[in-house]
């Protein structure tokens, strides 16, 4: 399942975009393509602004960080621009949806602005495939945060992505919602897609990704590809 | 205590200045680029900040022509100085009021709304979704405010002019005034010089751009706290309005070599 490494984060320190202060220091860590891997941490531990730093969103503090091979700290506006659109992001709460436009209209964003071409049949295949279509032309507010969270979901991957950062996707969700987004995840899987996800409980995991990190102390404890038991 | 508020003030004002730069940059290189959602936009942006404003604006330049320029057309014919009435028509509504009012009103009514939505949207996290997404901030958000603003400002203001300029010969009309319609566009065209044309656009769309680019900065520059909107709307305003000003000055400048 291994391969080329797409993330590299090498002594990286891990800052809270909102107050500056480092939340995760000297941060070793490597996602090579095709693995998934379940980073697991306490409420406040970091894990969000780990995984916006590992996809480029936030700069890191001290360190070097790496995608798809290339220094992020040298990469144009340009070159970030094309790595953001071979990543898919999922933030957590609801997915930040766009509180102005409407379910269908925040899944098309992405398309209609990279793309510019015919995506009324991408969008309703999207839809019909994250039980999204009843809800089409409901603005976010009035969707509870299971949908709002799916269609975020949509409109990460609705350009075909080559990674996917997710934050705490199934916390606090139904055994059938978890089942549901872990089906979809099996998918991207096979598909080639790259998992990321933070998570405040591996169980949901087990079976569905094939490394594991956990955040202790301000540090990253990765595992082994064998398994989370290292990780205690 | 007064050096670090000068030093502060600097600071916003070099930031401010970046930030303007940044979106002319922006406006410039990616004019052609995503116009399938660029467009929409621009469009609601001009439906919001100015064919809404139009009975605002109406009823401003219907008060402003009955209120000012009617007393003014009147009193200058009491006094039989009524070949100064193109001057003073030009110099008050199309020169100085005109624009003036009709970006204070904009201001209020889509400038704060935009500082109001970008520090909202800021503060719940939709522009840093909006860069996961591969989507320039700048382009999304604030290219089609500045060129709303600007455009709507530009029309609003001409409309204005000629609601003020109809509504102030009315009153003129209705006080029996001795001037006929025809000696009083004679006038206002006597008055008028092309460069007037030029400056008022350059002038109301510069207000306009001024008044999108601070109220967007002000929502956008920094992570927000929710709580901090309202605070940095204020904020927003007070630059808005001190900035409208200056532009003003600095035409007047330029009014003076015409």
């Amino acid at each position: 399942m291994t391969g080329d490494i797409l993330v590299e984060l090498a002594g990286v320190d891990v800052l809270d975009e909102a107050t500056g202060d480092v939340v995760l220091r000297g941060v070793n860590w490597q996602v090579k393509r095709g693995e998934c891997w379940a980073v697991g941490g306490g409420p406040g531990s970091g894990k969000s602004a780990l995984l916006a730093t590992a996809a480029g969103l936030h700069r890191p503090g001290g360190g070097t960080l790496r995608l798809f091979g290339q220094n992020l700290a040298a990469a144009s506006e340009e070159t970030q621009v094309s790595w953001r659109r071979r990543i898919g992001f999922v933030f957590a709460h609801g997915g930040r949806l766009f509180s102005q436009l409407t379910v269908a209209e925040n899944i098309a964003l992405p398309v209609r602005y990279h793309e510019g071409g015919d995506e009324p049949a991408r969008v309703q295949a999207a839809l019909a495939r994250a039980e999204l279509a009843a809800v089409a032309a409901a603005m976010p507010s009035r969707l509870p945060q299971r949908l709002r969270q799916r269609a975020a979901l949509m409109r990460a991957v609705i350009v075909p992505v080559e990674m996917l950062f997710l934050d705490e996707p199934l916390t606090g969700q139904s055994a059938r919602e978890v089942r549901w987004w872990t089906d979809f995840l099996r998918e991207q899987q096979r598909a080639g897609v790259t998992v990321v996800a933070t998570c405040g409980d591996f169980v949901p995991w087990r079976g569905l990704a094939d490394r594991f990190a956990v955040i202790k102390d301000k540090q990253l404890l990765a595992s082994e590809p064998a398994g989370m038991s290292e990780l205690g | 205590m007064r050096a670090t508020g000068i030093l502060q003030s600097l600071t916003r004002l070099y930031e401010l200045g970046a930030f303007a730069v940044i979106t002319l940059s922006v406006l410039v290189t990616k004019w052609s680029r995503s116009r399938r959602v660029i467009r929409p936009l621009i469009l609601s942006n001009l439906w919001r900040s100015g064919v809404r404003q139009l009975p605002m604006i109406g009823f401003l330049g219907l008060a402003l022509g009955l209120v000012i320029i009617g007393q003014t057309v009147a009193l200058l014919t009491k006094v039989g100085a009524q070949e100064y009435i193109g001057t003073v028509m030009v110099a008050v509504v199309v020169r100085e009021l005109g624009p003036l009012l009709t970006a204070l009103v904009v201001l209020a009514r889509s400038g704060t709304a935009n500082a109001v939505e970008l520090g909202t949207a800021r503060a719940l996290g939709e522009v840093e979704a909006l860069e996961s997404l591969g989507i320039d901030p700048v382009h999304y958000l604030v290219v089609p405010r500045v060129v709303g603003l600007a455009v709507s400002v530009f029309c609003l203001t001409t409309y204005l002019i000629l609601v003020a300029v109809g509504s102030g010969y009315l009153f003129a009309f209705l006080q029996d005034v001795p001037l006929t319609p025809a000696a009083y566009f004679a006038q206002l065209n006597d008055a008028l010089r092309w460069q007037d044309f030029v400056l008022l656009a350059l002038k109301t769309a510069l207000c306009g751009a001024l008044i999108a680019v601070v109220n967007c900065y002000h929502g956008l520059a920094r992570p927000l706290p929710i709580e901090d909107v309202a605070e940095v709307t204020s904020r927003a305003v007070v630059e808005s309005i001190v900035g409208c000003v200056l532009v003003d000055a600095v035409f007047l400048v330029g009014y003076l070599f015409v």
